[in-house]
């Protein structure tokens, strides 16, 4: 993975600054969250399957990203936004198969933060959250087992012809 | 990627025994899946870009795409122009306006999630 190290263009003015810092506090929030459910998702796996390191290396991504945006955040002069100490979780989790359902989900919520990332025009950012989506759309098929027409996007906001 | 999808569908139809297996029919039907799919990102990018003036209001003709081979041979040649699509796409997305940049990267993302979701099908027959 490559994550953007350029600091911001001179030209970009305040406004643009800020935008970009409140999409990077958003996709780290994501990744806290993130970090935080693989916990609940691995603890609902069986013990020592394929599934439990799946979910065991997907955590281990998070968290690397969780940490390439702290840094990006702090190196622009920003403040990273601390984790919560539990989240709420979208779905229960009593089975493998709820779990299952809540990475997924998980995944999407990462690849809506970094879709909003992909609007902003600094180019370095952009190829960097086009990647991270793409990656959680992968993670997210290999958890659900299908494939969405448009991962991150709402679905109300794309209607075709 | 839709006249591809077409393409690969129409072959497979005609070349399916009398009494495929469940195996083939659950292939053929991840096919279908992610052929409307393509419809859709054809759909959504249409409606975000804009025809020049005067071009005719009657549609392009589709590329021609020639299927061959057996169900392995079609899905590892989807699989491949998906991984090439989604390729091409990310490489696009500079200069573009955000919305459009946002359309972009999600139908690269869907592109690429079709490669495991093709070869699942394939290591299911």
């Amino acid at each position: 993975m490559t994550t953007p190290t350029t600091p911001a263009s001179p030209a970009s003015g305040s406004g643009a600054q800020s935008q970009v810092m409140a999409a990077l506090q958003d996709a780290l929030a994501a990744e806290q969250a993130a970090s935080y459910g693989y916990g609940v998702v691995g603890a609902h796996l069986p013990q020592g399957s394929a599934l439990q390191t799946a979910a065991g290396n997907d955590w281990v991504v998070h968290l690397k990203l969780r940490d390439d945006l702290a840094g990006l955040i702090k190196a622009r002069g920003g403040q990273p936004v601390p984790a919560a100490v539990a989240y709420e979780l979208p779905v229960r989790v009593q089975s493998p198969a709820q779990a299952k359902a809540l990475a997924a989900l998980l995944e999407d919520r990462v690849g809506q933060a970094y879709l909003s990332l992909v609007a902003l025009p600094e180019e370095a950012l952009r190829s960097f959250a086009a990647q991270q989506l793409r990656a959680a759309a992968l993670r997210a098929e290999a958890w659900r087992g299908s494939t969405q027409a448009f991962p991150g996007l709402p679905g109300s906001s794309v209607r075709g012809g | 990627m839709v006249a591809r999808y077409a393409a690969a569908v129409s072959s497979l139809d005609a070349r399916l025994p009398p009494r495929p297996t469940r195996a083939d029919t659950a292939s053929l039907a991840a096919i279908r899946e992610v052929q409307a799919q393509h419809a859709k990102h054809l759909a959504a990018l249409k409606s975000r870009l804009v025809e020049p003036s005067g071009s005719s209001p009657s549609p392009s003709p589709s590329p021609s795409v020639r299927v061959t081979g057996g169900l392995s041979a079609v899905l590892s040649m989807l699989e491949q122009a998906e991984e090439t699509a989604s390729a091409r796409l990310l490489s696009q997305l500079d200069g573009l306006p955000g919305s459009l940049a946002q359309l972009f990267a999600s139908v690269a993302a869907s592109e690429a999630t079709h490669v495991p979701f093709l070869r699942a099908a394939e290591q299911a027959r």
